[in-house]
C-alpha cells in the first residue's frame, strides 16, 4: 500500500490543474486516470471515429466493450448504450480528458451567470439557483488559467467585464468571420474574436497553430493546442512530487466516518489500495457522481441537476465561396444575447463554427429538401461546402433536479462496478431560449447576405454530453447542494470535487475555462 | 477474410453505390473504393454482413445490376425508405467523404472536389 498527501481522480481539465496546484505547493500527489496517455499519432485522424463524429467509435477511452451506461429516454425505457453512442454522453477518457480533443473555446462566464436565480427568478419546475461564489471570486483564477494553460484572443465584447490582455494575439480571422463581423456591425451587435486555448504564436516551448482543420475531436499535430496534458500535468510531474498512473480505474473512495482514507483502484489486472490525507474527485459530471454514489459518499443531491448545453445552430449558404481552409475556424462571436432577453431566462452566445469536415457537413448540414443521394446530392456537396457558413453556440441550460445520474441497479462494467444511469430532461425554458437564439442566428446570416438559411427546431431532451455539469452542485445549504463554496463535500473533512460537477448552472458559454478556474481555486483553498 | 458475398453481390453493390454517388468529372463511389470501405465495416461487424447479404438479395431479385441507369434510379427511389437502402446510402456517403484511411475516398478525391485541403 502506498501513502500520499493527495489522490486526484481524473486527469482532465479539472484534475490536471488540481494535481499541479497541490504538487507545486509541496504535496505528494497520485494522479489516477482511467484513460491512456495519448499523442497526435495514437489519437489519429479517423473522420468516422473521433469526438466530433463517433459513428463507429472514438479516438480516446473508454473502450467500446465493457464500459456501458444506461440511458432512460423520454419513453421511460432504459437502454444499454456503448461509449460512442450519443446518449452515453461521453467525455474523452484520456490523459488531458476533453482538453486533448476539444476546440478550446476559452470563455469566462459573465457575472450574471453566477446569479441566475436572483436575476431571473426560479422558473416553475426548475432548480435554478445562484452560485455561492461570484464572478469576482473566480476572476483571479480565470486570469491564472488564461496564462497557465494559454489563451489567444482579442479584447472582450461590450457585454463582458474588462480583463487583462490574453498572453497571445487572436488566431486568424476567416473570410466567413469577416463577413459575419461586418454584418454584426450593420445590426449594431457587438462582437469579439473567439478566445481559444490554442497557441497563435510559439509559446511555452511549443509551436504556434499551423491552421490544420482538425481542432475539434482530434489531438493537435504540432501540440499547439493547450490542454492539461501538455501544460500543468508535465509541470506537476517535473516537481518530482506527482505520480501519474494512467489506465487506472478507481473503484471506490474508502472512508471512515467523516474522513476519506484513500482509494481502491484497478490497474493492470490488479486491484490496488492507496491511502491519502485528501481525495479529489475530478472524473467529470457523470463519472464523479457515479464514483461518489458507488462509494456511499454525499447526500441525496449527488447526481441531480445534470445539465450541459443545448446548442443553437443556424446554417446558411453564401452566394460566393467563403472557404479558405484556414483553421481553427471559430473566429467571431456575439455575446449580445447572453442575458437580458425580453421574457426569457438567460440566453446564449453565437459564433461561427470550427472547420466542418466534409463528412460532418454531409451528415449534419444537409437541408431537408436536398436529396440524400444521386447526382443532385453530389452537386450540392460541390456547390454548398465552400459556401457554407453557420452560426452556433451554447444556450444557458435551465436545470432541474430530475435530470440526473444514478447508478444502475443491474448493469455493471467489466470490472463489476455498477454503471451510470442517465435520466430526465432539461427544463422547457432551455428549449424556448434555443428557439430564440435560432431566430437571432437567422437575423445574423440574413444581414450577412446568405442566399439560403435553415435550422431545425429544438425539442425537449436530456442535456448532457461533453459540457456535462451540475451533478455535485456547490452551495451553502447541504439540503440542496453536494459541496460547499470551497468545493469540499458537505459532511466530509477531506473529500473535494474539482470538475464541472460543482457548477450550479453551466453558463451561457463553453465551460472549460470555468472548470479550470474553479479547480484552481478549490485546490488552493484546500491547502489552507 | 474472403469476400463475404459472391461476385454477383459485389456487382450489385457497385451498381447501387454508383447511383448513390455517380461519376461526373469526379469519380463515382465504387471508383473511390466505397465497396472496399463497406467490406471493411463488415469485417468488423458480422451482423452488418448479414444485413448486407439480405439487403443485396432484394436488389438482385430485381436484376438491379442488369438494368439501365434510369431504371436503377427508379428502384432506389422507390426503395428509399427501406432500412437497408437508408443504411446503404448513409455508409456510401460516409466512405466517400471521410478520410482516405477509411478506404472509400481514394487519394482524397472527394475532398479535392469540395475544396477541403488538409494542412498539417
Amino acid at each position: 500500500m502506498s501513502r500520499y498527501d493527495a489522490i486526484v481522480i481524473g486527469a482532465g481539465a479539472g484534475g490536471g490543474i488540481v494535481a499541479y496546484t497541490l504538487a507545486e505547493a509541496g504535496a505528494r500527489v497520485l494522479l489516477l486516470e482511467r484513460g491512456r496517455h495519448q499523442n497526435f499519432e495514437t489519437t489519429g485522424r479517423d473522420h468516422l471515429r473521433n469526438h466530433r463524429l463517433a459513428q463507429y467509435g472514438h479516438n480516446t477511452g473508454p473502450d467500446l466493450v465493457g464500459n456501458p451506461r444506461v440511458f432512460v429516454g423520454l419513453d421511460g425505457i432504459p437502454e444499454i448504450v456503448p461509449p460512442h453512442h450519443h446518449a452515453y454522453s461521453n467525455n474523452a477518457m484520456v490523459e488531458g480528458g476533453g482538453t486533448l480533443v476539444y476546440g478550446g473555446q476559452a470563455w469566462r462566464f459573465p457575472p450574471r451567470d453566477f446569479k441566475m436565480a436572483s436575476t431571473y427568478g426560479v422558473p416553475e419546475g426548475s432548480s435554478l439557483a445562484d452560485w455561492p461564489i461570484s464572478y469576482e471570486d473566480l476572476e483571479p483564477f480565470y486570469e491564472w488559467a488564461e496564462h497557465a494553460i494559454g489563451v489567444s484572443g482579442s479584447d472582450p465584447a461590450p457585454e463582458m467585464p474588462d480583463r487583462s490582455a490574453y498572453p497571445m494575439p487572436a488566431l486568424p480571422q476567416t473570410p466567413k468571420g469577416q463577413i459575419l463581423e461586418e454584418a454584426a456591425k450593420r445590426l449594431g451587435w457587438g462582437t469579439q474574436r473567439v478566445p481559444l486555448l490554442i497557441n497563435s504564436v510559439p509559446r511555452d516551448d511549443r509551436a504556434g497553430c499551423i491552421h490544420c482543420q482538425h481542432c475539434v475531436g482530434f489531438a493537435c499535430p504540432v501540440d499547439a493546442k493547450n490542454g492539461t496534458q501538455n501544460t500543468v500535468i508535465p509541470k506537476a510531474v517535473a516537481t518530482g512530487r506527482c505520480e501519474v498512473t494512467t489506465e487506472a480505474m478507481v473503484l471506490r473512495v474508502e472512508h471512515f466516518r467523516h474522513r476519506a482514507t484513500g482509494v481502491v483502484y484497478s490497474h493492470g489486472d490488479e486491484v490496488h489500495v492507496a491511502d491519502a490525507d485528501k481525495v479529489y474527485v475530478c472524473g467529470g459530471a457523470v463519472e464523479t457522481a457515479r464514483l461518489l454514489l458507488n462509494s456511499g459518499i454525499g447526500n441525496g443531491q449527488v447526481g441531480r441537476n445534470l445539465q450541459a448545453h443545448y446548442y443553437s445552430s443556424t446554417m446558411a449558404i453564401m452566394p460566393e465561396p467563403v472557404w479558405n481552409g484556414v483553421g481553427p475556424g471559430a473566429s467571431i462571436a456575439t455575446l449580445k444575447f447572453t442575458h437580458g432577453n425580453e421574457g426569457l431566462v438567460g440566453g446564449g452566445m453565437l459564433a461561427d463554427d470550427f472547420i466542418v469536415l466534409p463528412i460532418v457537413f454531409a451528415k449534419w448540414h444537409r437541408p431537408p429538401d436536398v436529396p440524400t443521394w444521386g447526382i443532385e446530392h453530389k452537386n450540392w456537396m460541390r456547390y454548398a461546402y465552400p459556401r457554407f457558413v453557420s452560426v452556433m453556440g451554447p444556450i444557458q441550460d435551465i436545470p432541474n433536479a430530475e435530470a440526473r445520474v444514478t447508478v444502475d441497479p443491474y448493469v455493471k462494467d467489466h470490472l463489476g462496478v455498477p454503471v451510470a444511469r442517465l435520466s430526465g430532461t432539461t427544463h422547457p425554458e432551455t428549449v424556448r431560449v434555443t428557439d430564440f437564439m435560432n431566430q437571432k442566428g437567422r437575423e445574423w446570416l440574413e444581414a450577412a447576405g446568405a442566399e439560403r438559411i435553415w435550422n431545425s427546431a429544438p425539442s425537449l431532451r436530456l442535456s448532457s454530453g461533453q459540457h456535462q455539469a451540475g451533478t455535485c452542485r456547490m452551495g451553502d445549504d447541504p439540503e440542496s447542494s453536494v459541496v460547499d463554496a470551497t468545493g469540499k463535500v458537505h459532511g466530509f473533512e477531506n473529500i473535494y470535487v474539482g470538475d464541472a460537477s460543482v457548477h450550479v448552472t453551466n453558463g451561457c458559454l463553453n465551460p472549460v475555462l470555468t472548470v479550470m478556474a474553479t479547480a484552481r481555486r478549490m485546490a488552493l483553498l484546500s491547502l489552507t | 477474410m474472403k469476400q463475404f458475398w459472391d461476385p454477383e453481390d459485389s456487382r450489385t453493390l457497385r451498381a447501387a453505390l454508383d447511383r448513390i454517388v455517380p461519376a461526373d468529372d469526379y469519380p463515382s463511389a465504387s471508383e473511390l473504393g466505397c465497396d472496399a470501405f463497406i467490406q471493411g465495416l463488415i469485417e468488423q461487424d458480422r451482423e452488418l454482413g448479414l444485413v448486407y447479404r439480405t439487403g443485396l438479395r432484394l436488389l438482385r431479385d430485381r436484376r438491379f445490376a442488369d438494368l439501365t441507369v434510369p431504371e436503377r434510379d427508379e428502384i432506389l427511389l422507390e426503395m428509399e425508405s427501406h432500412p437497408f437502402v437508408q443504411l446503404l446510402i448513409r455508409q456510401t456517403i460516409e466512405g466517400y467523404y471521410s478520410d482516405p484511411g477509411n478506404g472509400g475516398n481514394r487519394d482524397g478525391r472527394s475532398w479535392e472536389m469540395v475544396g477541403f485541403e488538409v494542412r498539417g
